[in-house]
């Protein structure tokens, strides 16, 4: 009298385990704590010029970026840490001032807020992010402008390559 | 044992882990970090900038002033306290870089040899001329890749480089 129904239970309780499938998710980790690894490796704390008319220039230099000022130079537009502070545009001109009046103020600015932390006789740090079509006549103004902000290092960022023979 | 008694058995053998917090761990994380990654590595070539109020370099070193003038149509490397040219070349705008720069590096690495403590060197360049080729010079004078042992590897040739205008070319006659 038991047996048969114990017999259904058992065929209902095997029934119930088949309903929840156990997937197999050990690959799954695998590929994220992999992927985990080479993204945090990967990762860096400076972000690349978001504008797409910004192409950085390539060269084949090892030394990598470090959080610093930076200005960030299109055709069109000067940007100090991703607030336009001048046209371009209108310091291309042969005859145009070698100051530009904008950058010279935000850099001012950069270095007086900055001044808390840093310590004395460290000079002042900047990387330039310019296009690869600006002519170097607007890259002497913006040096010239920095230099006269008391920002005495420039660096210019570059798409590092891999290295070949040339 | 009953075969029902081992089947249990080697069921608990294998006991399934709770994984919903690791998973949202990595849902979290995986996009933030792919936000983050930086795909094309960005470095930085450093400028030369002599300090202002530093005293005068000695006229009585015997190291040449090395400078390379970069004109939209020619490229010099000289020395300027013995007014001697060592390279001159001539644009070539078919192709794709304009200027042949292993040429200038051959002719930087005799240099290097012969004073091995110089370093310094000043990168003269017309208004016109685009970031890229300035940027293009800059890496060629800074650093050779020399293949040793069957690798490539990266002497120093002249990283200390100077930015300036370069003088009014002369009209011709």
């Amino acid at each position: 009298m038991s047996r048969p129904q114990s017999r259904n239970n058992r065929r209902y309780a095997r029934k119930q385990i088949k309903k929840i499938p156990s997937l197999n998710l050990v690959a799954l980790m695998d590929i994220f704590t992999i992927l985990v690894f080479f993204l945090l490796v990967n990762s860096s704390n400076v972000q690349p010029p978001s504008s797409p008319e910004l192409r950085l220039p390539e060269a084949k230099v090892e030394k990598p970026i470090e959080p610093s000022l930076m200005i960030e130079l299109t055709n069109n537009d000067i940007v100090v840490l991703g607030r336009k502070v001048a046209d371009a545009a209108a310091f291309l001109a042969p005859e145009s001032d070698d100051l530009i009046p904008g950058l010279v103020e935000e850099l001012r600015y950069q270095a007086s807020r900055s001044a808390a932390q840093r310590t004395a006789g460290q000079p002042l740090q900047a990387t330039l992010m310019a296009d690869r079509e600006i002519p170097f006549l607007l890259l002497k103004k913006i040096m010239l402008s920095a230099a006269e902000a008391d920002y005495q290092q420039i660096a210019f960022a570059v798409i590092g390559q891999a290295q070949d023979a040339n | 044992m009953s075969r029902r008694r081992q089947r249990r058995l080697n069921r608990h053998e294998t006991p399934e882990i709770n994984i919903t917090a690791f998973m949202n761990l990595m849902v979290v994380l995986i996009p933030f970090l792919l936000l983050t990654a930086a795909f094309n590595q960005l470095t930085i070539l450093d400028l030369y900038l002599p300090q202002i109020g530093a005293p005068a370099v000695e006229e009585k070193t015997q190291l040449p002033e090395l400078e390379v003038l970069l004109r939209a149509d020619s490229l010099i490397l000289q020395d300027r306290k013995q007014r001697k040219t060592y390279l001159r070349q001539t644009a070539q705008p078919e192709l794709e870089s304009p200027f042949d720069y292993r040429q200038l590096q051959t002719e930087l690495q005799q240099i290097k040899r012969q004073y091995p403590a110089l370093s310094t060197i000043t990168l003269l360049s017309e208004p016109g001329i685009p970031y890229e080729r300035l940027i293009a010079v800059m890496d060629h004078v800074r650093a050779v890749n020399l293949p040793a042992n069957g690798t490539l590897k990266s002497f120093e040739l002249f990283p200390d480089i100077a930015l300036g205008d370069a003088p009014e070319q002369k009209a011709k006659p």
